[in-house]
């Protein structure tokens, strides 16, 4: 059974969930940009910039397979494009 | 036009912005008024009020300054109809008018031409430049590595780069956002109670993607982006499916909204990694360091760098305008990501002396509850766009599946899909794969297409006939 401590902490969780995505992606820029400076990169910008540009991921997006496909399309279009041009 | 801006609270559109603070940003809309205000985290959503009237479909550039109770919004120009206009915006106000194959070939012939001083710099722009041109016959690893290394993903990289290096501070800290998700998703007593079944659920889902593996090992796989069985990419239909284990359906229906509602796929890609182990409380193997000879590879690394080591001259130029370019590309994917539209990665391709700039549009896997509850197998939508000289304007749309391979060529003219479907045999043994069913097929384009090859005009128009904001 949840403790009237236990609720009163679950309560106050609640609704933080945003706060809490903010704050591990400044700390983790904020590693990175350590990392960047103790390697000599220039990791510079401000952080907003900075964490809204890191949402352009692209091995979200791209597996093998599809990059295989598209290679293989690619060639495909090159070759009936170089075709086309004699 | 000028007016106050609430603070968030409102109730959210459809309408979002992506939104740099005190900087212009692009606004697009679905509703026939919106205002935007600028929450801490900089990404926005817009949320219905008074104030600004947007037009339908336009995309507009609005400027807005943090004031002490609220902000005020200032309509700066670019408006302009489709996601053409936004497009054009961005580039505008970025200054950044080519697409990035061009820069890149600019940036080419001035390493070629530029004079022998400061050799350094010039290699290692040119090694890095060559690893982000596809070379037309080189294979999916070669695509990756140039789409990966163009710059268009670098703070993403870094990102990934910081989480490893934060270690054990990173997992507490998806721990802590796995609990307030709890809390916020579960409005009861029993957290833990349910909080085990989204774990049993979804250690469920991972065994039977792959039987007879450890559930860490089969999620250290999928996080690499493998495919694991009918697995899907998504966070969001992952979990949806676990809840399909759970044994209230009040619980269930209460949570699949509040999935819905948090939107875990926009999460960046090591926080949502780090919180399905949280989720699923399954440990993580050891981490690697880093590796920051692979992020010093990046073109956009490597510009940056070369920006601040080269004299004034034309080299420099270039320098200056492909990394205004690939900033554009970025720029211009923040806001299509906020407007949940798929993202649009440029990919220079070089066959012999012909450069050109293929458009890739791939969707992300937002959470689609028809997917989880039909049990559809996972598939990645994606299409192709490249300016193919004499055959026009060529699109081709992918539906890639583990079983399954549909790919639909969309050529400009009849005469271009005639020659296009006589070499389809050819392309169908390209990607013949075991025992996948390959499903391809030619038509022509509806629509006007450009028939002029200027490389802007092509993309905006390529931008405006997005095929691949289709739903299954």
């Amino acid at each position: 059974m949840e403790t009237h401590a236990d609720r009163n902490a679950r309560l106050e969780a609640r609704s933080r969930a945003p706060e809490e995505v903010v704050r591990a992606v400044d700390a983790a820029l904020e590693a990175a940009r350590s990392l960047a400076e103790r390697s000599h990169l220039p990791l510079d910008g401000d952080s907003d910039s900075l964490a809204l540009l890191s949402g352009c991921d692209l091995e979200d997006e791209l597996d093998r397979d599809s990059a295989d496909a598209l290679a293989a399309v690619l060639g495909w279009l090159e070759s009936a494009r170089s075709e086309s041009a004699r | 036009m000028q007016g106050p801006l609430p603070r968030p609270g409102g109730r959210p559109t459809r309408t979002t912005a992506a939104a740099r603070r005190g900087a212009p940003f692009a606004l697009g809309g679905s509703s026939d008024t919106a205002t935007g205000a600028l929450s801490q985290d900089a990404t926005e959503r817009v949320h219905e009020a008074d104030s600004i009237g947007l037009q339908t479909g336009h995309r507009y550039l609005i400027e807005l300054a943090a004031g002490r109770a609220h902000s005020d919004a200032r309509r700066t120009g670019g408006e302009s109809a489709g996601d053409a206009g936004l497009l054009a915006t961005l580039r505008a106000a970025l200054g950044a008018e080519e697409p990035l194959g061009m820069a890149f070939e600019q940036l080419a012939h001035a390493l070629d031409r530029s004079a022998t001083t400061e050799r350094d710099v010039r290699e290692r722009l040119r090694r890095a430049l060559e690893r982000c041109v596809f070379v037309v016959g080189d294979d999916g690893d070669a695509l990756v590595r140039a789409l990966r290394e163009s710059g268009q993903a670098r703070e993403a990289r870094w990102l990934a780069a910081g989480f490893d290096e934060l270690g054990e501070e990173g997992t507490r800290r998806a721990d802590r956002l796995a609990q307030a998700l709890l809390s916020d998703w579960i409005d009861s007593d029993d957290v833990e109670a349910f909080a085990a079944e989204i774990e049993r659920g979804l250690r469920m889902e991972l065994r039977a993607a792959a039987p007879g593996a450890s559930e860490r090992a089969t999620l250290e796989r999928w996080f690499a982006g493998e495919s694991v069985g009918d697995l899907p990419r998504s966070v969001g239909v992952l979990l949806e499916r676990a809840l399909a284990h759970t044994s209230s359906s009040r619980l269930r229906d209460r949570l699949l909204d509040s999935l819905q509602a948090f939107e875990l796929d926009t999460l960046p890609r090591p926080l949502r990694a780090a919180l399905v182990r949280a989720l699923g409380r399954v440990s993580e193997s050891g981490r690697e360091a880093p590796s920051v000879a692979n992020l010093a590879a990046d073109l956009k690394e490597q510009l940056l760098l070369a920006r601040d080591e080269l004299a004034s001259g034309p080299l420099r130029s270039a320098v200056v305008r492909a990394l205004a370019a690939i900033e554009a590309e970025q720029w211009i994917n923040v806001a299509r990501q906020a407007a949940h539209l798929s993202s649009h990665w440029s990919l220079p391709v070089r066959s012999g002396e012909r450069w050109s700039t293929a458009h890739l549009f791939a969707h992300r896997s937002y959470f689609r509850s028809t997917q989880a509850a039909t049990g559809a197998p996972a598939a990645r939508r994606m299409a192709l766009a490249l300016d193919a000289g004499a055959l026009g304007i060529v699109q081709v749309e992918l539906l890639v599946g583990t079983e399954e391979l549909t790919l639909r060529v969309l050529a400009s003219s009849e005469a271009s899909a005639c020659v296009l479907r006589a070499r389809l045999p050819e392309l169908e043994r390209k990607l013949a794969r075991g025992a996948r069913t390959l499903r391809a097929s030619v038509a022509v384009l509806e629509g006007d297409p450009p028939q002029a090859l200027d490389p802007v005009r092509a993309l905006s128009w390529l931008v405006d006939h997005n095929v691949v904001d289709m739903e299954v």
